[in-house]
């Protein structure tokens, strides 16, 4: 086999060459430094630094008040019902817009988001996972569906848009004028518009420290105001699988759903002004 | 390829109760595959972040991982899909590249196995394999580099099994395209 080139091998005997030359690619391995942890490890620490799944009752203290054992997610989840139904009837008889559920202790500053280690220069939204590039005129016909814009006379035409490979399409505003910057410095609106609906656990599986969750309504439809930082969020996709967030938001998100359809803003001006800019969007 | 498909379940049973202990005999378990596999398909970043980041959504998924599955392709299914991220936001695009073996001072071979090809046959194979389009270097490089099956790799890579075969055999040809330019063309 070594004496003929290389292009003239035949499929096994390419196999049998690939599978010898992967003992000499240059692969990663998951021992850190010498002594230090390995990658099991790591994950391990960060586990219980920052619970992130429906098991934290092995996490520090601060989080144990929610734990996940499926028993308890049973009876913590209907008191969480109870409350809502409670706050509901409480914010009827008052007048007051929309029910306020704040779990856990809501932080004074809440953290901010963050977008990763580095950050690419270019156009906003550039290099932070949205997807590729799509001009601003062709909206629809990428999207394939009717691409909702603010008709706020406050809010200018987007900067730029992207889709990425789950046809999540974002509609990206550079932050300035009107428009402080959120998590990052480039942006000052992000709309996200895509073809699903919030899975049921989305809001709680938000949850870590110093988030709070506000449940209230953009015109009729019941969404969440979501300030402070994001740790996962599900949604129902239109063909019942569910779609994982690929990435980490720029800043606190009004979020909901109208029909087949979810919205979502990320922005750092405050709720009034996400929903103010959610109920003027427009096909 | 599915190892220890009863302790894998066990494992995971015990984490999706908290028992954060047995998630990280898992992680342990498949770590050096995952991390294979995120630098396989994205080179250009960091394959340790992003399979710490992986295998906190694992953790974070384990309720909704299907009893009795192999887990195995589960887990770099999530690898996957995290790494393909990462690849996008990358600004550049960077290949496999080969390790440094020195003895003494001078190169030797890494194994009996690996001596099959001399060492510059294997520089132009991996040069033409970081030639390849993505999904045929995805497909090629965990079917032959990770050894997983073409059920694994179907399922890791989030593709049908049929088309598993149809871009390994497409994939296997352009790499001998790949090949003979690299050659200097027929008749060299």
């Amino acid at each position: 086999m070594t004496g003929s080139p290389l292009h003239e091998l035949s499929d096994s005997e390419l196999e049998v060459a690939l599978r010898g030359l992967s003992e000499t690619v240059a692969w990663p391995t998951a021992v850190g430094a010498p002594g230090g942890p390995d990658l099991a490890m790591r994950v391990r620490a960060r586990i219980a630094a920052a619970p992130t799944a429906p098991v934290a009752s092995r996490a520090p203290v601060a989080s144990r008040r929610w734990s996940w054992r499926p028993a308890r997610r049973a009876a913590v989840l209907a008191l969480v019902g109870l409350v809502a139904v409670a706050a509901v009837a409480a914010a009827v008889g008052l007048g007051v817009p929309g029910i306020r559920l704040i779990f856990g202790e809501p932080a004074v500053t809440p953290p901010p988001a963050t977008v990763g280690p580095s950050r690419p220069t270019g156009q906003p939204g550039a290099g932070i996972g949205l997807g590729a590039a799509v001009p601003l005129e062709a909206l629809d016909q990428r999207a394939g569906f009717a691409v909702r814009l603010p008709t706020d006379p406050g809010i200018p035409a987007p900067d730029a848009a992207y889709i990425n490979d789950q046809d999540q399409l974002s509609l990206v505003w550079a932050a300035g004028g009107d428009l402080p910057p959120t998590a990052d410095p480039r942006i000052g609106l992000l709309v996200t518009q895509f073809r699903a609906r919030m899975h049921p656990d989305a809001p709680t599986k938000a949850i870590r420290e110093g988030t709070t969750i506000e449940r209230l309504t953009v015109d009729g439809q019941a969404g969440f105001w979501i300030s402070g930082e994001v740790h996962l969020f599900f949604y129902d996709g239109p063909d019942g699988e569910v779609i994982e967030e690929s990435r980490r938001w720029v800043g606190d998100a009004l979020i909901w759903s109208d029909g087949e359809m979810t919205y979502r803003i990320e922005t750092s001006l405050g709720r009034d002004a996400a929903l103010r800019i959610a109920e003027s969007l427009s096909p | 390829m599915e190892g220890r498909p009863t302790e894998d379940a066990e494992l995971i049973a015990r984490a999706r109760d908290g028992d954060v202990a047995a998630f990280e005999v898992l992680v342990r378990r498949y770590q050096d595959v995952a991390l294979r596999t995120a630098h396989l398909i994205c080179p250009e970043t960091d394959a340790d972040d992003a399979v710490q980041d992986a295998f906190l959504k694992a953790y974070a998924a384990l309720p909704r991982f299907r009893a009795g599955a192999p887990v195995r392709p589960w887990l770099l299914r999530i690898v996957a899909n995290e790494s393909r991220n990462r690849r996008r936001s990358a600004g550049r695009r960077a290949g496999l590249a080969q390790r440094a073996v020195e003895v003494g001072g001078s190169l030797v071979e890494p194994s009996p196995e690996v001596g099959v090809l001399a060492r510059e046959a294997r520089t132009t194979l991996l040069a033409a394999l970081n030639t390849l389009r993505d999904e045929d270097r995805e497909v090629i490089g965990a079917r032959y580099l990770l050894e997983l099956s073409e059920s694994e790799t179907a399922e890791a890579l989030g593709i049908p099994r049929g088309t598993v075969k149809s871009r390994t055999s497409r994939g296997l040809g352009r790499l001998r395209d790949a090949l003979l330019e690299l050659d200097g063309g027929p008749g060299r």
